[in-house]
């Protein structure tokens, strides 16, 4: 069976004449995600493979049940998306629909004293955001703009700017409804529990978010759709209203008010990026102080691009900063946030400083450029996450390099050998030198999490949307994942989606065989977002290799 | 192919959605957080800039056809009010022409037939042969300056040192009249040496241009500027922010000029009062016990902002070579009006949440509410209930196009909101409201 | 297909092969011992039970399980008290409380590695010496295994948001026998110690590998698969502190003073008991537990205010401040110490960082045993679930001010794990029945109330799984795909 007219039929019949599409033109703008080099390389193969057949936007959990349950009559592929902003939210074959869940976008709760929030799946965290500012709460900021669908962003992935404090995704995410790919709706936590409120996970028995979430990324749609979820609120001591000046992109943000500090911490003693191992490792030293202090709401090490992108005004000022040296190098960035009372404030403020002192940093003064341009004009941005998609502004196309999750050592690690493998190729094969340089071979984005328990990294580089450059961009990129397996890094467990259970599988564990038991266990017509979730039977390995070529 | 100017943006949108949404560093509620008029009433993305950029880039690589797919693309393209919200979110974040891109859709659409909508059309052929947008005689134009002495420039036996240029609909909107005749009296309150067309004014033409029909805009464009040579004007004064954009980006722009190289200089109303208040030259002697909120008219706001010409190319890294100068709504005219506002004694200003460059329009621009009215209609609603959130009781604006079809969105929610044009206040401020 | 195994005996030479003969248990006294706990679980027999030392030796158990499709049932402390380790089916209870290796401290990264045997007490004691310390629940019996405990999700004294799920990685066998790791631990299969010691990763990272299996497998009774070695979050030993103490006539009184406490972050440990409890804790033995209790405020909340290496002046003077204007907002006055109670301030302060070690439990010095129920909930209604607690206990003529309460703060005060004890004598049928009635009395007017049963055991399996939709059919169906044939604690949870 294939999406057919009658099925189309059937999914209006749903969700109401005007709320279902097989238009192409109307379709066109759910075909392609061009953020990543590997989009646009899959863009070029898949051709109009990736329009789908169909998008359909529901109005309620039940619409979403009856849509699911038609896609499985009719044998037909499904892809539920938040915001879309995601590679995973976009077809790889022929008569794929998309669920759009733009109507649903209600906070239906929003819960001041249990610090939670109940929502549906197209709330964006700006918009809960300012919604938990009124109430002296706030959500936490993700790198991808608070743009995003906040459930979709805790259902995926989701890394943020005060992670320090809230974790990543996986960690704010408490109740969910979710409408599994057969069509069946289950709850998790209290909110599975008749008048128990929706304002906890942990069971009742297994938490099934361990079944939702999937390791670092999820089952990328591939486990049906989330229709509903409470989520966590943290305490914010700061003004009510996100405090700016100016207008459209000469708009900054300057004091938080009396209940926040921001510090720039530099080490300048070691040579950039000739030394730049060192650098991270004094910032690792940093940040496990801190972690031991408990101090902090923020505590992050910016690399260059991060500097760069997210103070820029335009294009052109990025560039212009870049051959002005402002950020010579690497940064920390602390955030300190009085949710007690001022006097703890000072209190984190004398520990800030003797710790840098310990490690052999300095702070970065008012009148550097570095503090000017950054503290003045971007760091609130950590807190708000207004800036989007801007890591794509130096050649409007970005990808992440190399990525880890693990200690903060093992990160400093990790970003040191990746690096050093962009660096040979660029030195000795010239891959990367139509890039924006430095910043493809040069710093880190470290991100220490939970007061440092843990911690996660990225590194980026700049191609253009040129395929060759996009080509170059992916044997770096799997350049450094094939050097993450050979080291038997930690980055291995990581990298499990789709084709790259069957490639990887059997190096962590076996864990495919259990996936994919889970998958024909829930999908036995694979019809959840089969592109992107894992097949549910083991692949042969040209099969796997040619998607991998694809995807 | 006018989509080929705008290919490498159109190609380059990285999908995020920040088109979608208000500044977001702006957002102050859940309920207020958008800023697409075309994408909440249309819903699928296509209707949203990230959506158009996806069109034109199916339109450049053949994945989608004008033949094929005409009906549904002009709707997307022509059922929004190109109000450059998007653009503005935008621009924050990248550098790509979106603006751009929506007007090329347009251009194109044109060029090959399509475009404009009937209803465009309409208006179009009417200011062919009456001079207007309204189909009313040419002679009618200046009938709200009558027995009030004000210098009919057209005649060429007198000169001035502004031309006050009304605009059709200012001319000939029933209703609407109350604005030049305001304006008049002030002027002249103010001392002012001012003149007006009469019954020569020719639309500006804007409205051409707006729904892509490059041709016919370049007819009526290269009429007024010969207008407004042959009677040296140097600073022309208008209330309607259409006429006012038209004027003072789309005249450089057609003619690959910067605004600053136009041979006159052109001001909004509000920026001009504000320069007479500043001067002296008006003052505010009456309460106007009122708490009121201020709508930015699109083309007055983040479409406000002087045009710079640009030729050139984008090179490495989608730098632009020479460097392109965009605007980003960052000088629009937003605090011109709020300056009288806030001048007028006992008048309370209370913002809406989404005000400036990220207000949300009014609907009706850029050929929407002529060619979509129920859409223009939900947009105004969405501005109305804004408004009511502020708790004020009046919504202020300095627009023609704004205050219409405000009036329809508060006549379709049954709202007591008033809406009143900003001249209507200085009037009572000045004491001028009886005559 | 699974070979039909004729005799008890035919299972047992098999188990001999694996493990030494001592280790391998049918005499029907010792089977007697793990038939049993303290809970009202119905007694069970095993049919055999092996002492396993390694994983390796849990690995092949299981794997001979499977082949011939006997239930097993896995437990890990000496003492049970839920009924968790009572198999349902019979089967292999295969016992890892001999499994006490503390494989691993690391100071640096805040983590101790330690095998499924490992006491509370063994780990403190270790821990100590590096100036570090595991996140203690209340209280916990000497003989409670950590993993146990964690994977059951005993609340934890701290109100941390951060220290709240603590599992990092965890080496399991998995219902087929196969030994699997998870988190950063499953880049290799080499020893865990190994792989921090060795391979490029200090096993920080808990997600994954697939699916987030330090959620999953908690609270599943052994169901998804058995822990055998775990590395969970360990925090250092405060250099400054003190605890601070409210008292208050009711619950009521409690909510928005705490509520308030814990969105200021005051403290890094909180807890509330009633008089009876804490009287419990602190008596010596059952006769003083009436004196002490009378002495208490009714309500009794503890903050635990702490400082480390950096100005711990400074530290804790921020919290005196915000502690008076926590008391100056209520009008309630902070105390250091309750006046006619000289022991709270020792016996709280062991109570913090140590479990119950000195001589009997103290849940049961009252009257021998102690039946407790517990659910999760928003402090806020808490009271009202108080008021259904206190009607269950008055319908079946258990005196009021002899049930405990407990409420300990989860993440900040979102969450509340709430408890309330019933003591009884064992020996006394009367009693018992009193008490196995008011459990159920209790547990399903709180379930029709909203209370949130987040752990499940005995009764309240169907009680709560009759409740909430596809919730238990899901879990059954996850299980089916882990474990085909239902081989780990069939029954547990239902399935």
């Amino acid at each position: 069976m294939a999406f057919t007219e009658v099925a189309y039929k059937a999914l209006k019949d749903i969700v109401g004449e005007d709320n279902a599409t097989n238009d192409p033109a109307l379709c066109q703008a759910y075909s392609r995600v061009q953020w990543l080099p590997g989009g646009v390389l899959q863009r070029e193969k898949c051709g109009t493979n990736m329009r789908p057949a169909c998008v359909v936007m529901p109005g309620s959990t039940e619409e979403v049940q009856s849509i699911i349950k038609i896609a499985n009559r009719y044998s037909f592929p499904f892809i539920p998306r938040g915001s879309g902003f995601t590679f995973q939210a976009f077809p790889t074959q022929d008569g794929t629909i998309v669920i759009d869940p733009k109507r649903m976008d209600q906070i239906i709760e929003l819960n001041e004293k249990d610090m939670y929030a109940v929502i549906e799946p197209y709330v964006s965290f700006v918009g809960l955001q300012a919604e938990a500012m009124k109430h002296g709460l706030y959500t936490p900021t993700p790198l991808a703009g608070s743009q995003v669908s906040c459930l979709a962003n805790y259902s995926w992935h989701g890394a943020y700017g005060n992670s320090w404090i809230t974790g990543i995704g996986a960690q704010n995410l408490l109740g969910f409804e979710l409408v599994l790919p057969d069509g069946e709706i289950v709850r998790s936590g209290s909110m599975a529990c008749p008048g128990a409120g929706d304002f906890w996970n942990d069971g009742p028995g297994p938490d099934l978010r361990g079944f939702l979430r999937g390791g670092m990324f999820g089952h990328a749609g591939g486990i049906g759709m989330v229709t509903k979820i409470s989520c966590k609120l943290w305490q914010w001591a700061g003004p009510e209203v996100f405090p700016t000046e100016g207008n459209a992109n000469m708009k900054f943000s300057g004091s938080l008010g009396e209940n926040w500090r921001w510090f720039m911490i530099k080490f300048p003693q070691y040579k950039y990026p000739e030394e730049e191992k060192k650098e991270l490792e004094a910032s690792a030293e940093l940040f496990y102080e801190m972690g031991k202090a408990q101090i902090a709401e923020v505590a992050t090490h910016l690399a260059q691009q991060f500097l760069y992108t997210y103070s820029s005004v335009t294009k052109k000022d990025l560039h212009d900063n870049i051959k002005n040296d402002v950020f010579p190098h690497s940064y920390c960035v602390v955030g300190l946030h009085a949710k007690t009372n001022t006097s703890q404030l000072d209190y984190e403020e004398k520990v800030l400083k003797a710790i840098v002192e310990k490690v052999g940093g300095v702070f970065v003064e008012e009148d550097e450029p570095a503090y000017q341009v950054w503290i003045k004009r971007a760091a609130n941005e950590w807190i708000r996450f207004g800036n989007a998609q801007r890591l794509a502004r130096p050649s409007d196309n970005f990808s992440i390099g190399s990525s880890n999750v693990d200690s903060i050592d093992s990160i400093v690690y990790e970003i040191s050998e990746s690096n050093a493998i962009g660096r040979k190729a660029l030195e000795e094969e010239g891959l990367g030198k139509d890039f924006v340089q430095p910043l493809s071979v040069n710093g880190g984005w470290i991100s220490p999490q939970e007061y440092g328990y843990w911690c996660l990294h990225t590194t980026d580089v700049f191609p253009e949307q040129a395929v060759d450059q996009c080509n170059q961009a992916m044997e770096i990129i799997g350049r450094c994942a094939k050097s993450q397996f050979e080291r038997n890094s930690a980055a291995k467990a990581i990298h499990l989606l789709g084709p790259a259970y069957d490639m990887f599988g059997p190096m962590v564990c076996n864990i495919h065989h259990y996936v994919k038991a889970i998958k024909r266990e829930f999908d036995p017509n694979n019809v959840s977002n089969p592109g992107y979730a894992t097949t549910p039977d083991v692949m042969p390995e040209e099969e796997w290799k040619k998607m991998m070529g694809i995807l | 192919m006018a989509l080929e100017k705008i290919e490498y943006d159109a190609t380059h949108c990285q999908r995020c959605s920040t088109c979608k949404w208000s500044h977001l560093w702006e957002v102050k509620s859940h309920r207020f957080a958008r800023n697409c008029p075309s994408l909440v009433y249309g819903k699928f993305d296509s209707y949203a800039a990230q959506g158009k950029n996806d069109i034109a880039t199916g339109l450049l690589n053949g994945e989608l056809s004008w033949e094929e797919n005409k009906d549904t693309l002009l709707d997307i393209i022509y059922r929004c009010p190109v109000c450059a919200a998007c653009d503005v979110s935008c621009k924050r974040v990248m550098d790509l022409d979106i603006i751009g891109v929506l007007d090329a859709l347009r251009e194109e659409a044109c060029e090959k037939g399509y475009g404009p909508l009937p209803a465009h059309k309409e208006f179009i052929q009417s200011i062919m042969n009456y001079d207007n947008v309204w189909k009313q005689p040419r002679s009618r134009r200046a009938g709200w300056a009558k027995k009030m002495g004000v210098k009919d420039l057209s005649k060429g036996d007198e000169t001035a040192e502004v031309l006050y240029y009304v605009g059709c609909t200012y001319a000939y909107k029933p209703g609407m009249d109350s604005v030049p005749k305001n304006t008049a009296v002030i002027l002249k309150r103010a001392g002012v040496d001012f003149g007006i067309l009469g019954a020569k004014e020719i639309c500006c033409g804007g409205i051409a241009d707006n729904v892509g029909d490059k041709k016919s805009f370049e007819e009526i464009a290269k009429k007024n500027l010969e207008l407004f040579e042959k009677i040296g004007a140097k600073l022309i004064v208008t209330n309607c922010p259409g006429c006012f954009m038209t004027f003072s980006e789309k005249y450089a722009k057609m003619q690959n000029i910067n605004t600053s190289d136009l041979p006159y200089k052109v001001m909004h109303s509000t920026q001009y009062i504000e320069q007479l208040i500043n001067e002296g030259k008006i003052k505010f002697t009456e309460n106007v016990d009122m708490q009121v909120t201020w709508h930015d008219p699109c083309h007055l706001g983040r479409r406000g902002e002087p045009y710079t010409h640009w030729e050139g190319k984008r090179v490495q890294f989608g730098l632009t070579e020479p460097h392109r100068e965009m605007n980003r709504g960052v000088d629009g005219i937003y605090e011109a009006p709020r300056n009288i506002l806030k001048a007028i004694p006992g008048l309370k200003l209370v913002e809406m949440e989404r005000i400036k460059e990220y207000a949300w329009c009014c609907g009706s621009g850029g050929g929407a509410k002529s060619a979509y009215p129920d859409f223009a209609l939900a947009t105004a609603k969405e501005r109305i209930e804004e408004a009511e959130a502020t708790g004020s009781g009046t919504i202020v604006t300095s627009c023609p196009w704004c205050e219409s079809n405000l009036i329809d969105g508060i006549d379709g929610i049954d709202s007591n909101m008033k809406v009143e044009d900003i001249l209507d206040l200085v009037m009572k401020a000045m004491g001028e409201d009886d005559e | 297909m699974t070979t039909q195994i004729t005799t008890i005996n035919d299972v047992v030479a098999l188990l001999k092969e694996v493990v030494d003969d001592s280790r391998v248990i049918i005499a029907p006294e010792e089977l007697e011992e793990f038939s049993r706990d303290t809970s009202f679980c119905t007694a069970r027999k095993p049919d055999i039970v092996v002492k396993a030392l390694s994983s390796q030796e849990v690995s092949e158990i299981v794997k001979l399980a499977n082949e011939h499709g006997i239930p097993v049932t896995p437990r890990s402390s000496k003492f049970g008290f839920y009924g968790a380790g009572i198999p349902e089916q019979g089967g292999i209870v295969i016992d890892m409380s001999g499994m006490k290796k503390i494989r691993k401290v690391d100071v640096r990264n805040r983590w101790v590695m330690f095998e499924a045997g490992v006491t509370y007490g063994e780990l403190q004691q270790e821990l100590k010496k590096h100036g570090m310390r595991i996140l203690n629940p209340l209280l916990p019996h000497n003989d409670k295994s950590v993993i146990s405990s964690t994977l059951e999700r005993e609340p934890k004294l701290t109100s941390k948001h951060h220290l709240d799920e603590t599992i990092f990685t965890m080496e399991m066998v998995m219902p087929t026998g196969e030994i699997f790791h998870t988190g950063s631990m499953s880049i290799s299969p080499d020893a865990p110690e190994k792989i921090s010691d060795e391979l490029p990763s200090d096993l920080c990272n808990f997600h994954g590998p697939g699916l987030d299996w330090f959620r999953l497998v908690p609270g599943s009774l052994g169901s998804f698969g058995i822990v055998t070695v775990m590395n969970a979050k360990i925090d250092l030993i405060p250099k400054n502190q003190k605890v601070v103490y409210f008292g208050f006539d009711s619950l009521d009184d409690c909510v928005e003073p705490v509520y308030r406490a814990l969105r200021k972050l005051i403290g890094d440990e909180c807890f509330v008991l009633n008089s009876r409890y804490l009287a419990t804790a602190l008596a010596t033995d059952a006769s003083e537990i009436n004196r002490i209790s009378k002495i208490l405020p009714n309500y009794i909340v503890a903050l635990n205010v702490t400082a480390g290496d950096w100005f711990p002046e400074d530290k804790i003077s921020y919290q005196d401040e915000a502690i008076k204007e926590l008391s100056r907002m209520f009008m309630i006055q902070p105390m250091e110490t309750i006046p006619g109670v000289p022991e709270v301030e020792k016996v709280i302060l062991k109570m913090l960082y140590q479990p119950c070690d000195d001589g009997d439990y103290w849940k049961f010095r009252a009257k021998g045993a102690s039946s407790e129920v517990f659910f999760l909930t928003q402090l806020q209604r808490a009271p009202e679930f108080l008021k259904a607690i206190k009607k269950a206990a008055a319908e079946n003529n258990f005196a009021a001010d002899e049930i405990g309460i407990y409420l300990q703060p989860k993440q900040n005060g979102r969450a509340f794990h709430m408890e309330a004890a019933f003591s009884y004598d064992p020996e006394n049928p009367a009693e018992k029945k009193q008490v196995e009635d008011i459990f159920m009395a209790a547990s399903e007017s709180l379930l029709n109330k909203g209370a949130f049963f987040y752990r499940l055991y005995g009764p309240w399996v169907d009680m709560v799984y009759s409740r909430t939709g596809n919730l238990q059919g899901t879990l059954k169906r996850i299980k089916k795909s882990l474990d085909p044939k239902n081989i780990l604690s069939p029954g547990k949870l239902g399935f």
